[in-house]
């Protein structure tokens, strides 16, 4: 241990100089990347604040008119499923009416919760969950 | 020895900022998220609506072509208006 030790010979001057030139850039590279990181992070921060901002002002506009018009579908909705669900009673034992309903996707045979579907598309409008 | 401040600084100030970057971002993430569950129920209310209202009203064209009692005491509630004003 003890002649470990006593072999290290301290380094030359201008080594020294050397390695503390190298530490003194490195500081300034470390400085210098960690400002650009700032910067960075700063915009990246702004521009969340702004989408975030943006997105509040946006929802702020739309609840009202939505929540509205949702409750008063809500409010329709039973009075709309059962004029559906008279209707294909009505194609039950009316067969000329059946491609009526057969063009909103509902098969009399289907009773519990017939759904009309828009002609044209594929897929029933799912009932909005309140 | 300055320098040291001045990078502890730096470095408060990237946390902070890192900080509020992930508060925005999941503040844009909820308002986003609850804006399109809006737009979707209303969009699905909406299509729901006009559905049975072309019902409806193929339904008071269907009446018009085959007079039936049965049908005009279903369509009242609903459809009172002939589909072309």
């Amino acid at each position: 241990m003890n002649e470990s030790e006593s072999e290290i010979t301290p380094a030359a001057p201008s080594a020294q100089n050397d390695l503390l030139d190298q530490v003194v850039a490195l500081r300034h590279q470390v400085f210098t990347l960690l400002l650009a990181l700032v910067v960075v992070s700063g915009t990246l921060t702004v521009f969340l604040y702004r989408q975030a901002s943006l997105a509040g002002k946006d929802l702020k506009a739309i609840k009202p008119q939505a929540s509205a018009m949702i409750e008063a579908f809500n409010a329709k909705k039973p009075t709309m499923e059962a004029f559906v669900k008279q209707l294909t009673a009505y194609g039950v034992t009316h067969p000329d009416f059946q491609p009526i309903l057969k063009k909103y996707g509902i098969t009399p045979q289907a009773q519990p919760a017939p759904t009309p579907v828009a002609p044209g598309t594929t897929a029933s409008p799912a009932v909005p969950k309140k | 020895m300055k320098n040291d401040n001045v990078t502890t600084a730096l470095n408060l100030v990237l946390a902070i900022l890192a900080i509020l970057g992930v508060v925005f971002a999941l503040q844009t993430i909820f308002r986003t998220r609850a804006l399109r569950s809006l737009q979707i129920q209303a969009t699905q209310a909406n299509a729901y609506s006009m559905a049975v209202e072309s019902l409806a009203q193929d339904a008071y064209a269907y009446s018009q072509k085959n007079p039936n009692p049965e049908i005009l005491r279903i369509l009242p509630p609903i459809q009172n208006k002939p589909a072309t004003r």
